[in-house]
């Protein structure tokens, strides 16, 4: 009997410290990744606690340059027209300068000299946000502003497919894992009456090791529930969104951002060729982008009718000199410019530029 | 020898151990605490609720932060399936006072409110979805209200909320405009990730804030600071209330919905006259105890306050006195809680309001 416990003992003692060690592991190859992909031990930014949308950036809204000032847009007859643009990174623009931002180039491009009205553009773009957080946020703009906008634009599709990569959950986002361990820690079994250890269980770096191995080896395949159910919900999610809009007077615009390897029109060779170094090129990252594309493609197809959806996975196929960052999502300033070109030309389309002038 | 004529204080051994022994302390000591928290902690629940643990089992919702887990509350009453889709549908959001998870399903305010709206006479029968959630404030349904809005094919004809109590409780104990249940448990962990070195380590945060340690000191400290009128957060709380208001009357009327705020009776708030026999037998309540007169307090500040921001709002209904009329007891210990009898009695009168409303 003595003989009996003191192997279990040494059974326990050695299961802790192999978990110990699994999660030290872990840790260091999850701190090391993010120390190479981003330049710093944290995945995502310095963020704040917000009670509708989660968590918003600890340095607020980007500034966006060319807009109107206010003060003579008070004093003008004509109160210039709002556009509200969210997203994720690629929108938020954080490591480019704030004149170098898709909002930025656009209101240059809307404001110049001769223009008929004035547009004020917001950056409401926050890192890691997809669709799921953009409405969450977008729901508390609209509380909480005095000057709803007449446009919405959501620019997706990258972070979407991430999260979804990821979690392979129709509802993923930023984060996910550790705010269900705070959530979900307590009330589950008598375990959870230990509910401190519950929780570094949820939030330990061997399960956001797990969930990112899943994003980068496990195969999406469309045909799967779970994909679908992704398409479902995000196609209800948006037709929420339009109704949530119209419930302000504004209109609505869904943007399918570009990435590098889901374009399909022919690239000037030469770019190409050089766009071919980028690390997320590399065999490495196949199965990443394999993945990334079946997402995206299954979003695009569910949305291509929705009188509100835009696909811009081309719109940068012009391109005379490489325009993405190593990732292949994210856009060099010159990226950005086309983008808000292309933009321009959309809702000077569209008729929406001089929608507010009148017959 | 040599070691002999050294002095005990410089040996690097020596303070090593020293060091080690009040790091074991350290910790055993933050263990202790931890399960003198966790003992403490579970014995109130045990004597206040009657279970081991405080609130119910919830799930992890990304849009409306958690639901709980056992799903929605049944609604009695309601027209068979086949009918349903000819009839109006009312969907009703609260706390725990409009879930009413203490009495059986048929006895809830929605139950009593199906059984009025759908009585001999009526001209058309009524559908009611009883979508209270234990802790749910404003701030929580306006979220959840969207989620349903957004994933439900049949939306409704008139979306109650039926506020008031928690909206109180909640500021009083963060003192902040878009408090909620968990609000700290929530803020925590998700801002201390990237506020410094220790934030890197996820698996002990979580811990540290799942703690049973923490819990005890937020109860303690819990809403016993005096509120003044004056406060700017109490000013900021009656803004934020109306907007949030405007959004919930938007989105319902986007989905061709009538909105409708029921000020929820407390009885430490009534104003009108009740049968002294029955007023006799309430002091007897816990509440009614001068341990809870600061909190009264404070709650009478906030719960006016608000009533005065809101009363000439069109979907605000007050129901302060609606149950001054009664003949018997019909609040639980808390004040709070209605007994079966003033479910009914709540019930009656909205359905007497909607009828005078046309509705």
């Amino acid at each position: 009997m003595k003989k009996f416990f003191r192997l279990l003992w040494m059974g326990l003692k050695w299961l802790i410290l192999t978990l110990i060690g699994v999660e030290i592991f872990c840790f260091l190859l999850i701190t090391v990744t993010n120390l190479m992909i981003f330049g710093i031990p944290w995945d995502g930014s310095q963020v704040a606690y917000d009670a509708y949308a989660l968590f918003l950036h600890v340095e607020g809204v980007k500034p966006t340059r060319h807009n109107p000032p206010e003060s003579n847009s008070l004093a003008s007859e004509k109160s210039p027209r709002r556009i509200w643009l969210l997203g994720g990174s690629t929108m938020r623009g954080g490591w480019v300068k704030d004149g170098e931002t898709i909002p930025s180039y656009l209101a240059e491009i809307l404001n110049r000299p001769g223009s008929p009205e004035k547009v004020v553009l917001n950056n409401y773009g926050e890192n890691s946000f997809n669709s799921l957080m953009e409405t969450k946020y977008l729901q508390k703009l609209l509380i909480e502003t005095g000057k709803p906008p007449d446009l919405i634009i959501f620019y997706d599709g990258a972070n979407d497919c991430s999260y979804f990569n990821q979690y392979r959950t129709p509802q993923a986002h930023y984060g996910q894992r550790r705010l269900r361990a705070m959530i979900e820690n307590y009330r589950g079994s008598i375990f959870g009456l230990l509910k401190p250890l519950k929780a570094a269980v949820y939030s330990s770096f061997s399960k956001e090791a797990f969930d990112k191995f899943r994003q980068i080896k496990v195969p999406v395949n469309p045909e799967n529930p779970a994909p679908r159910e992704l398409a479902a919900a995000t196609e209800k999610r948006y037709e929420h969104v339009r109704r949530l809009a119209g419930a302000y007077g504004a209109d609505f615009l869904l943007v399918w951002q570009p990435f590098l390897w889901v374009e399909t029109a022919e690239v000037d060779p030469l770019v190409r060729a050089k766009e071919k170094d980028l690390s997320i090129m590399g065999s490495n990252f196949f199965e990443v982008r394999r993945n990334f594309m079946v997402t995206y493609n299954l979003l695009a197809d569910r949305l291509k009718d929705k009188p509100y959806f835009v696909d811009l996975r081309n719109a940068l196929t012009s391109r005379t000199a490489p325009v993405y960052e190593a990732d292949g999502v994210h856009l060099r300033a010159p990226g950005n410019r086309m983008v808000a070109r292309r933009l321009a030309q959309l809702l000077k389309e569209r008729g929406w530029l001089n929608k507010g002038e009148g017959p | 020898m040599h070691r002999e004529n050294q002095p005990r204080g410089f040996s690097a051994r020596y303070l090593g151990g020293i060091l080690l022994t009040w790091l074991k302390r350290l910790i055993l000591a933050l263990l202790l605490l931890e399960i003198g928290c966790f003992i403490l902690i579970t014995v109130t629940n045990l004597i206040l609720f009657g279970s081991i643990w405080k609130g119910s089992q919830v799930r992890y919702d990304p849009y409306a932060q958690f639901l709980n887990f056992k799903g929605v509350m049944p609604t009695a009453n309601n027209p068979p399936a086949q009918e349903e889709k000819k009839a109006k549908h009312i969907w009703m959001l609260g706390g725990s006072t409009t879930r009413c998870e203490k009495v059986p399903y048929q006895q809830t305010i929605a139950s009593f409110l199906a059984q009025q709206l759908n009585g001999p006479g009526e001209r058309r029968s009524a559908a009611i979805t009883n979508y209270g959630e234990n802790t749910f404030n404003s701030v929580l349904e306006i979220k959840y209200l969207q989620k349903l809005l957004m994933e439900n094919p049949q939306p409704p004809d008139l979306v109650i909320f039926y506020d008031g109590a928690n909206d109180c409780i909640y500021f009083n104990e963060y003192r902040n405009p878009h408090a909620h249940y968990g609000y700290r448990r929530l803020q925590g962990p998700v801002e201390s990730y990237r506020h410094s070195a220790f934030g890197l380590l996820k698996p002990l945060v979580a811990a540290l804030y799942a703690s049973f340690t923490l819990e005890t000191y937020d109860r303690l400290s819990q809403a016993v600071a005096p509120l003044s009128r004056d406060d700017p957060a109490l000013g900021e709380m009656g803004q934020a209330m109306q907007r949030r208001y405007d959004q919930a009357q938007r989105l319902a009327a986007a989905y061709g919905a009538r909105f409708l705020v029921v000020w929820q009776p407390l009885i430490w708030m009534e104003t009108g006259q009740v049968d002294s026999v029955v007023s006799k037998q309430e002091q007897q309540l816990a509440i009614m105890n001068s341990r809870f007169l600061k909190f009264k307090k404070n709650f009478t500040v906030v719960y006016q306050t608000l009533t005065t921001d809101l009363k000439d709002e069109p979907h605000f209904l007050e129901f302060q006195n609606i149950l001054c009329s009664r003949t018997e007891p019909v609040y639980e210990t808390d004040g709070i809680h209605l007994n079966v009898a003033g479910n009914r009695m709540v019930a009656e009168a909205l359905a007497r309001e909607l009828r005078k409303r046309d509705w």
